[in-house]
Formats: structure tokens, sequence, C-alpha cells
């Protein structure tokens, strides 16, 4: 080989100036996708944003729009003044107005159904599915997973049924709204605990000395517990398989070391295995919470309402355990639902902006609070724990 | 046993064992985390062209890390850096600004401790280096495939089933399909980082007598934690500890009458 | 001896604290697997009810000839489209040909309206004033006369006349049509020359288009009217045999109630209950025969139309001055072929229909599968056809997948492999948040702003290449697909990250080693890698897309039909419906147990199978693939 001149030539300069190109406009160009995603995220968002905030705050004290918080929904009156000026009004302020100035000139009157007032109800209603769904997935769900990863047997039925469940997680969300509705809404075999047993749909009722009410099993029709627990059903294949997760991550040793000091079997569990999944199984699980307390469809047919005037408790019967089995069999607004129903449901019309813009900023910033919380808990989490 | 050799074409082959350098490390220091640490501190080392030189010494103690240099493989970690010194290969400092490290590896091949050929066939294995330069032919490639196969004594074995997949092979013959894979796109500097160590012995002794052939036609640099294999292979011994180089010398001087008490020490088996 | 590991504790009935938390544990577990279970047991016991009630409503209507009639009813619709076609086209090309002359009659008729009214006393003054002797009230009478058509054509404003504003840009016209106006006697009701003259160029021009206009619409007119005629007779039918169904029934409740009534009211019921003829089986064969004998009727209907309708089309005017008239016309143009096919083979089964032949049950099963028709809100039938839901579904799934595919993987392959650490840090977290946003959220962005934003933006004339565009609707297939590919993104990518991470590093190594640059390490040894796991991401995706129901129920518009095969690719840009928006659509609407409920749980039957079997087909993926490398 001819000594090389070194200081004239450079023998691994750049070549192929071909391949460069290439290599950046291709490289440029998964870049433009990962930012085109990004940036239909930041439009969506920053638009819902845009336009719902304005709903939430207001320019003076107290900043915040309480009336959109604590008020129920009810019908938006529209009306041109005799100066020719567009006045919108909640329902009961209507009806004040009109009762203080009968000869007031209304003009173009229009109302709109479920687009006034506040959000206290559909609220509510989410926060009530929430709490009956947490409560059901979350103790049958670790219970479940804690039960087929550290006492049942390894072997093909176990797999079987790991298998079945991870399926299940993927089945649409409208399917489980059939299910509920089949099941825990139509079908007769849920008792409630009424004064009035609805005779024609019951099963068979018992009535329950001294007092005059009746177990009846007559089902729940469409409820809270029928809606809640639809989602609670949903958000067990997601439960299970991450509650499992977490307790596989826990290693093996710290098992052997615990039986292998004379604990039994639940002293291991309780002493060597749940304190590290904790904080996995918690996070994963407020996940899958926020996950399906997001969806709409399930909830659809099994205990979601357009409108109601009161809120459960007000509209609640009896007393002590009848009273909580009213309250719990009542449909209830939802906020998705509510969104639905002044987006899909009422024709398009301005008036109707603020209550939409409104309802799905505040939708979105719960959902996509708690995502973040759960998300964040986990990261942390995961840096503590590490072994 | 040379003379079993192909013929090589003079043009294209380097000559062999000249006392020329082929590569020049100048008070190398080298750092994984922005030079917070040094974890190769002033290493100052000339590797003569046509020969073969182990790198040996403890774990830990950077030999590894100091071949990666040599074909700017750390470049994958975001937070390396050369903190002081230069490398030279083949006269140019190949950390300067107009080095492109894709070029430099065409020149330094690489063969890693596991053996890691691409689940793709033989055949794409080793044409695998010159496709991504671009080459189509088609009979270039298949020259190319079966002169490497053949040089790193794989080509008896696989002939007749080049287009199976290369991980059906016994672990010495992938890592056989690896040194021919790198020396398919014809490198003057075939560095070898531990490529035994993950085999049994005989396949390690196969390997050895490759590296023996390939030391013909390449400059070969081999890290090896195998202080025998070390004295069968190479020519030049440089022992390094704790990110420095301790002693470096022709290998029966390392192994017969180093002239450092680490040295001697890490030989006879004191400790590492 | 043994007695150092005997076990210790107490007993509750026979089992020890450990086997009691033990069943606690396995209990729920129990419990969630049961759950797990009803949940398909549920569905197909629902499901599968379907068929026999579906198989029975097929029986009816093939006994009652509702099935006859339906054919001559698909018939004459399809007629009515080229009818309502030409109609369309033919005003679109007389606004465009004769805008000025058009805008001259029509505004004529409307001042002349304009006229009448306002001067109805001073048109009776000189009514009478004409038909009097006396001159000088008569010229009385003209001169008022003449300065009320003064005031009025001063007072006149073009934008009332010309409601559609046809003589904006000919001002000209309208100061004529004003200037005859001044002259107008309202007794002798004379129509100026130049608006004559405009009557008479447009009816000329237009002759061949109304020529053909008439005789296409025409040609269906035999078949309309047997339509009217059958669909009577039918509907009685079938009223007639649910009054028969509940026959007993009423006799027995007009007789209860009769028990307790006395005198004439009695007697009257009696009466009434005697009246109702309890039979054991409907007299279809009767019933039916004016549908039977129709059948000639039909095939001559048929004949008539095909006949018509040919050279009605072959009469149309090949040039036209109106793009949308000439696109109409190549419609009704490329549309007869299909038709005429299509009406001779409904004839063809028409006249096979037989009131006393088996529906079979299989048939019944292929008729919900493979039906092309949905109808649930008529009052006339139920039809229940998976194909335009499915089709619909599909096609959404796959503009979804088209956009969301080569986003994910790239995005994917780029924070996996080529971003810098801080980006990595950043973007993967931001595209998992994605996967928060509620579908409910995206679908109302997609129904606020997406369907307005594509409908405008297709309305530029330098994207009218994209087919499809400018599109119709605002909400379409295309706006649903758009958003459900944002909302599958994040499961794409996540499993596609997931899975070029498991790349072995020693991969990538090698073939930097071997001088490839970054991104061909990439393209041609990471990417082929992980391809399997890719491919099963894919399929998730997919599976995540079809479920989808709010996006869909929102903003893919809801118009239940199969795709217009013949328009290409732009049945993207049509409205459709899909299986999951079907179910949220009707399910609160229909009552527990019947066949609609039915239907709509089969629906949902078809749903869990598909998502079910694209799970297992990604696990079979990644199972096989994955040790193949």
């Amino acid at each position: 080989m001819p000594p090389e001149s070194a200081s004239s030539a450079n023998p691994f300069r750049s070549l192929s100036r071909r391949r460069q190109i290439r290599d950046g406009a291709t490289t440029g160009l998964f870049a433009t996708f990962t930012y085109i995603v990004l940036a239909c995220a930041v439009v969506i968002i920053g638009k819902i944003c845009f336009d719902g905030l304005p709903v939430l705050f207001k320019a003076e004290a107290p900043f915040v729009n309480t009336e959109f918080f604590t008020k129920k929904t009810m019908t938006l009156n529209q009306f041109y003044t005799a100066e020719g000026e567009m006045v919108r009004m909640d329902n009961d302020d209507y009806l004040a107005f009109k009762e203080s100035n009968p000869d007031a000139v209304i003009k173009d009157h229009k109302a709109f159904s479920y687009a006034g007032g506040g959000i206290v109800g559909p609220l509510v209603g989410t926060m009530m599915l929430v709490i009956v769904c947490m409560s059901a997935a979350l103790f049958i769900g670790i219970s479940a997973a804690v039960y087929l990863n550290e006492y049942a047997k390894k072997g093909r039925a176990l797999n079987a049924i790991r298998l079945s469940i991870m399926n299940l997680a993927g089945v649409p969300s409208i399917v489980y709204g059939l299910f509920g509705a089949a099941f825990f809404v139509h079908s007769p075999f849920f008792p409630v605990f009424t004064h009035t047993p609805d005779l024609e749909k019951a099963l068979f009722t018992i009535p329950l000395w001294p007092t005059d009410g009746y177990l009846s099993f007559q089902g729940w029709g469409s409820s809270v517990l029928a809606g809640g627990l639809t989602l609670a059903v949903m958000a067990l294949p997601v439960i299970i398989a991450a509650c499992e997760e977490s307790l596989k991550a826990v290693p093996k040793g710290f098992r052997e070391a615990s039986l292998a000091l004379g604990a039994t079997k639940w002293q291991m569990i309780r002493t060597a295995v749940l304190p590290y999944a904790t904080p996995g199984i918690l996070t994963a699980s407020v996940l899958g919470i926020t996950r399906v307390a997001g969806e709409t469809a399930p909830i659809m047919f099994t205990a979601a309402v357009a409108g109601k005037d009161k809120l459960p408790w007000e509209d609640a019967k009896g007393s002590g355990l009848y009273w909580l089995s009213d309250m719990m069999t009542q449909s209830v607004q939802a906020l998705p639902y509510h969104i639905y129903v002044v987006t899909g449901k009422l024709p398009d019309d301005p008036a109707l902006k603020d209550m939409q813009y409104g309802s799905v900023f505040v939708f979105l910033l719960l959902v996509i609070g708690f995502a973040m919380i759960s998300v964040y808990l986990r990261a942390r989490f995961r840096n503590k724990l590490k072994w | 046993m040379s003379d079993t050799l192909p013929i090589l074409d003079s043009a294209d082959a380097p000559h062999i064992a000249t006392n020329e350098t082929i590569i020049n490390i100048d008070d190398l220091s080298f750092s994984y985390d922005l030079g917070k640490t040094n974890t190769l501190r002033n290493i100052s080392l000339e590797i003569p062209k046509g020969k073969v030189t182990a790198f040996i010494g403890p774990s830990g103690c950077g030999k590894s890390t100091l071949l990666r240099c040599l074909n700017r493989m750390n470049d994958l970690v975001d937070t390396a850096k050369v903190t002081t010194g230069k490398i030279n290969i083949l006269g140019q400092d190949i950390n300067a600004s107009d080095v492109d490290a894709i070029e430099l590896r065409k020149h330094v091949g690489m063969v890693f401790q596991k053996y890691n050929p691409f689940p793709k066939s033989i055949y794409e294995n080793v044409a695998y280096g010159l496709r991504v330069q671009g080459i189509k032919n088609k009979s270039i490639l298949d020259q190319a495939v079966e002169e490497s196969l053949q040089k790193s004594a794989l080509w008896s074995e696989v002939k007749d089933r080049l287009n199976d997949s290369a991980l059906g092979l016994s672990g010495g013959q992938q890592q056989r399909l690896c040194i021919a894979r790198t020396i398919a796109v014809k490198p003057q500097i075939v560095l070898m980082d531990e490529p035994c160590s993950a085999l049994d012995p005989i396949a390690t002794a196969r390997i050895e007598e490759l590296i023996a052939e390939l030391q013909q036609e390449f400059t070969i640099v081999i890290v090896t934690h195998n202080m025998q294999q070390a004295t069968r292979v190479s020519d030049r011994t440089a022992f390094f500890y704790l990110g420095e180089l301790i002693e470096y010398a022709d290998t029966q001087v390392i192994f017969g009458n180093p002239s450092k008490k680490q040295t001697e020490d890490y030989v006879s088996g004191r400790f590492g | 001896m043994a007695k150092h590991f005997q076990r210790k504790g107490q007993r509750l009935l026979g089992l020890d604290k450990q086997s009691w938390i033990k069943g606690f544990f396995g209990s729920n577990a129990g419990l969630s697997i049961v759950v797990l279970f009803l949940i398909c047991l549920f569905l197909m016991i629902e499901a599968f009810r379907f068929f026999p009630a579906h198989h029975e409503l097929l029986k009816v209507n093939r006994q009652s000839g509702q099935e006859f009639v339906d054919h001559i009813i698909d018939e004459a619709d399809g007629y009515q489209e080229f009818v309502s076609y030409t109609n369309q086209a033919y005003f679109a090309e007389y606004d465009e040909r004769f805008e000025k002359e058009r805008g001259i009659k029509d505004s004529w008729g409307a001042l002349l309206g304009e006229i009448e009214d306002n001067g109805e006393d001073q048109i009776e003054v000189l009514e009478e004033a004409r038909d009097g002797d006396d001159p000088a009230v008569l010229e009385k009478a003209e001169a008022e006369w003449k300065a009320f058509l003064a005031e009025l054509t001063s007072e006149v404003d073009r934008a009332e006349i010309d409601s559609f504003n046809r003589l904006e840009e000919y001002p000209e016209a309208w100061n004529d049509l004003l200037k005859s106006a001044l002259t107008y006697d309202p007794i002798e009701e004379e129509t100026p020359a130049f608006v004559a003259d405009a009557i008479k160029t447009q009816e000329e021009g237009m002759k061949s288009f109304t020529e053909a206009k008439t005789e296409i619409t025409a040609s269906g007119r035999a078949l309309k009217d047997l339509r009217a005629k059958l669909v009577k007779i039918t509907a009685q039918i079938a009223e007639d045999v649910e009054l028969d169904k509940s026959a007993a029934d009423r006799k027995a409740a007009i007789l209860e109630g009769a028990k307790v009534l006395e005198g004439e009211a009695r007697e009257a019921a009696l009466a009434e209950a005697e009246k109702i003829v309890i039979r054991d089986e409907f007299p279809y064969a009767e019933r039916v025969k004016p549908l039977s004998e129709s059948k000639e009727n039909h095939e001559k209907a048929a004949a008539e139309l095909r006949e018509k309708l040919t050279t009605g089309i072959a009469k149309l005017p090949t040039k036209f001055q109106s793009d949308k008239a000439a696109e109409l016309v190549a419609k009704i143009r490329n549309g007869r072929e299909p038709y005429l096919k299509n009406l001779d083979r409904s004839v063809q089964k028409a006249s096979e229909w037989q009131f006393d032949e088996k529906v079979g049950f299989l048939q019944s099963i292929a008729k919900f599968f493979f039906g092309s028709k949905w109808v649930t809100n008529s009052s006339w039938t139920e039809v229940y056809g998976l194909g335009p839901l499915f089709t619909g579904s599909i096609m959404i799934s796959l503009i979804a997948l088209f956009v969301a595919v080569p986003l994910s993987i790239g995005a994917a392959i780029y924070v996996n492999r080529l971003a810098t650490r801080r980006e990595q840090t950043l973007i993967k977290p931001s595209i998992e948040m994605i996967q928060a946003i509620p579908s409910i959220v995206l679908g109302f962005f997609g129904i606020m702003v997406l369907g307005e934003v594509l409908q405008d933006l297709s309305q530029r004339p330098f994207l009218s290449w994209i087919p499809g565009f400018p599109i119709q609707d605002r909400l379409n297939a295309l706006n649903a697909g758009l958003l459900l590919g944002l909302m599958a993104v994040p499961t794409i990518f996540t499993l596609c990250e997931d899975a070029l991470n498991n790349v072995p590093r020693a991969f990538s190594e090698a073939s930097l080693a071997l001088g490839a640059s970054k991104l061909q390490t990439v393209i041609r040894v990471v990417v082929p890698s992980a391809i399997s796991g890719i491919l099963a991401a894919v399929l998730l995706g997919l599976g995540r897309v079809i479920g989808e129901t709010m996006v869909v129920l929102l903003v893919a518009g809801n118009r239940i039909a199969m795709p217009a095969w013949g328009d290409g690719v732009s049945i993207i840009t049509q409205p459709t419906h899909t299986m999951t928006g079907i179910i949220a659509q009707e399910m609160p609407e229909v009552g527990a147990g019947t066949l609609h409920y039915r239907a709509l749980f089969l629906v949902g039957l078809v749903l869990f199978s598909i998502s079910l079997m694209i799970n297992v087909g990604a696990q079979k993926i990644i199972k096989r693939l994955g040790h193949a490398s």
C-alpha cells in the first residue's frame, strides 16, 4: 500500500453525499410524523381549552364561574328584547324574570333543553358511577389477581384463564354496555329494597318484617348500580392484568426468604409481597379506572339519562336501607353522556356552545388530570422501588 | 498453513508484517459521563500494521472501552466523550470533525463478544455490509460472500444452505459467520472484543486458527480475558489496569519478563 | 414424634385460617371469571334467539306478499333517483344558460303580483271607468293608475322581486322591466315583447332537455301507480294478520267486560264479540290473490320503464354549460346499465315469488349476515342486514389505519432510534397522554371543528384532485376515520416502540460496526427483527378502532346504506353507519326481548367475535414470527 499522505487525504471523509441526504430526509420524515401526531393532540386540546376556559372563568371576582359547577342542568332560553338585544337565560332566571316583568317584550323566544344551568348533576352522577365501579373492580380485581398469582396452581387451566382475561380486555366497550343492559338492567336477579315492589317484573319478593317493605328481586333497571358495575366488569380484565404484573415484578427471593423464615403463606403475602406490589397495583388500577370512567358507550343504556331535575339523594324516597337502595337504583346524568346529549342529540345552535365547551373542558381536565397523576405516581414509585 | 490460503491479489492486500504503525493512540483520556470521571486515562500506544495486538487486563480495566474508541462505537452513548488526546488511524485523527464515523467503520471492522448474526439468511448476513454500501450487483455480492466465507473457513460447511437462517448455525459457526461478515467489507483493521468468551474450547480453537490466518491480511486488535489465548494468537500485548496502560510490549516479554510488578502479578494469576 | 411440625391455630368449620384466606381470594377470582363468562353467555343467549324470530318475520313477509311488493318498491325507488337527478340537472343547466331570461320571466311575474296586490282598488276604479263613458272620469282614472305605477316602480326593490338574484348582473333588463311596468295595462294584461321573447328563447333552448325530462319522468309512472296500489293491499293484509293473532284475546276481553254490563250495553258488547271471528289459519291464499295477479302488470310496467328510460336518457343533451348538470347527466348515463340489470333481476325474483313457498332457516341466517339493508324505523317493514354496517365499520377502520399506521410506526422508529434523549423523554409520555383523551371528546372535536374544517378545505380548487372532494356532508367516514386514526396512534405507537425496544442491541451494534448508517441499521436490521411485534401492534390498533363507538356515533354521519361502489375511492367522504354506532343509537329505543333488541345483540356478538379473533391473531403472530427470529 502506498504510504498514506495523511495530511492531504482523509481516508475516512464522508463519501456518499446522497446517502446523507437520503438519511436526513427519511429521518426528517419520521420526525414529521411524530410531530404531526403531537400537533393534532395540541390542536384538539388547545381548541377545547381556548373555548372552554372562558366558560369556567370570568373577569371579575371570584373569577370562577361557580354557577357552572353548582347549578343543575336545565333549559336555556334565548330571546330578543324590544331593543333587539339578544338575551340568554337559564330557565330559573327566565321564569323569575317573567314573573317580575310581566310586560317585558320577548321576541323570537327559543328554548334549548339541557343547555342551560350548570353541570352539577352530571358531575355527581359520574362521581357515583366511578365510586361504585372502583369499589367493586378494585376489591374483586386485586383479590383475583392475588389468587391467580400466589395461590392458583400453575398449569394449563391457569394459562387458559389468563388468556381469556387478556382477550376480554380488548372487547369493545359497547359490547360491555350490551351485557350490562341484559344482565344488570333487564334481568330480574338483582334485588332492591322497596316499599312498592314492581310485581310484574319481580321474580319473587321477600317481605321484610317488621318494616312494611320488601326485598324484591326485580332487577335494577337503568341505574347507578347497573352502570357502575358494568364499568367495573369492563375494568376487571385490565385491573387483574395490571395487578398480576405488579405481583410478578416482586422478586421470587422475597417470597422464598419469607417462607424460609417460617412465615405462613398469608404472612408471606402480607409482609413480603403486597407491600412491594401495592404502589404498582394502585397506580395501574387508577389508570384503568380513569380510562373506564371516560367511557360513554357502556353507560348509555345502563345508567345515563339526558336530564334530571334533582340530584340522586334529593330524589330518593324512604329511609335507611330503603333510601340507599332507592338512590342507587336511579338513573343519573353522567358527564360524558351529557356531552353526547348536548352535541350529538340536540340540533346544532350557537346558543349551545357554552354548555358544550364548558362540559368538555371540565371532563378533559378531570380525565387527563387523573391520568397524569397516575403516570406521575408510577414514575415515582418506579424510581423508589428498585431491586 | 499459509499454503492453503487463497493467494491474495497484491493490489488490495496490505503488506504483511512491516513495522509500519497503523493506529497511533496519543495521550487518550476517555469518559462515559461527559468528563466527570475518566474511564481511560492518558493512554499512549502504537499498534503495528499486519500484526495481532492483544489487550489484556482484569474486568473493568477499560480494554473494551479502548477497543470501542477505535471505531467510534462509543458514539452510541450520548454522554461518551474523549477528554484529551488523539487517536490516529492511517494517519488521520478519527475524532476530527471531518471524519465520518460510518466511513471509519468500513475501514475498522469489529467482531463482538457474543456472536450476533442478524436474523437473516447466511448469505444476507455476509452481504449486508456491501449492501449498505449500495452494492446491488448480484455477481459481485456472490463473489464477495464466497470469498469471505472461505477466508473464515466456513464455506465448506454452509455452501449448500446459504439461504438458511443464520440463527440455525452452531455458536462457533455463528461467530465465524460474524467474522466473515466483517471481512466482507474489506476493512484494514479488525477489532475483536473477546470473540471466544461465549464459545466452547473446540470452537475457540478454530477461531484462534482463523485469527492466525487472517493476520496475513488484516491488522487485528483483540481484547481477551484469557491469557493463554493472548500468548497463542498475539504478537504484541498491552496490559491495562484501572483505566491505565500499565505495560505494552511484545507478547513474549509481557508473559515472560514483564517489567512492571502489576503485570507480573496479573499474568501469574495473582489477581484478576 | 412429629409433634414439632404440627399445624397450629384455630379451626372454623373444619378449615384453618390459611384455607379461609385462600378461599376468600379464590372466591373473588372465581367471581370475576364467572362474570366474564356470563358476558359471553348473555350475549349469545340474546343473540341466538334472534334467528328463530327473524325466520318468523321472513315467513310472514313472504306469506303476506310484502316480499313481492318490496321488489317493486326497490325498483320504483331506483327510478325515482333517476327522476330526481334529471330534475336537478335540468334546473342547473337552465339556470346556467338562461339566468337572465329566467330572471326576466320570474321577475315579471312577481312584479305583476306586486302590482295586482297593491293596486286592487285602482284596478277596480279603472275598470269601472273604462266600462263607463265619462271621459273625464276615465282620464282621471288613467292618470291615477299611471301615478300608482310610477310610485310603485320607484319604490320597488329588486332583491325582493327577483328573489334568486338572477338579474343582479343584468341591471338593464331590470330597468326594461320597470319601464314596461310603467305602461302596464291591468285589463289588457299584455306581456311586453321582450319578456315574451325571453320566455320563448328559454323554452326553445331547453326543448330537447325538456322532452328527455318528460320522458324519463313518465317512464316509471305505471310502476309507481302499481306500487301505490299494492302497498295499500299488503299493509291491509299485515294489519289483518295482526288482528287475527289477537282475535281470541280480544274476544275474551270483551266477554269479560260484558259480564259487568247490563241491558243494551251488554247486548251490544256480546254482538261485537260475536263479530270477531277466530280462525285457525289466516287465509293467505285468498288475500294475496290480487298480488299474484299483478305479476303480469308488474312485468309490463317494468318493460315500459326500461324502454322509456332508455330512450329518455338517450335524448338527454350531450353538451352542457353547467358543470353540475354535466356531472349529474354522466351519473345518470353511468347508472342506467347497472340499474336495468338490477331491474331485470328484481322483476325475475318478483315473478318467482310464491306466497306458500317455504323460507329456509339458513336463508334467514344468510339474510342477516349478507343482507344489504338495515331498516328499523319504518312502519312498513323491518329488515336486518349486517352488510351496510359491516362495510361501514371496515371502511372507517381502513381509513383510520391508513392514517395511523405510517404515523405511529414512523413516530415509534423516530422516538426509539433516531430522536435525542430529550425528545424521547418528552414525546413518549405525550403520545401516551393522547390515549387518555376519552373518545367522546374526540367525537366532540369532530362534530364541532373537524367536519367544518375538512369541508371548507375540500372546497378549495387546488385540492379538488382528491377523490371525494368537495365533501357534501360535514359528517362522513373520512372525518370519523381521521379521528379514529389519531386514537389508534398511541396503541400502535406504544406496542411498536416496545417491539423495537426488544430488538437486541447486538443487532444494531453489528450493523453499525459494518459501516451502516443509523438509518440503514434501523430500516435493514431493527425493523425487520421487530416485524412481528409491529404487525401485532397494527392488528391491535385495528381492534381498538373497530370497537370504538362514540366517535363514529357522533361523526360518521349515521346513514345506513351500502357505499355507492360506483363512486370509487370517493365513497370515503360519504356518510356511513357502523356496527358499534347502530347499537348505541338504537339500543335505548328498543324494548327488551323484541326482535330488534336481539338483532342488536347479534351485532354485538359479531363485534365481540371480531375483537376476539383480532386478539388471538395478534398473539399468534407474536408467537410464530417471534420464535422464528
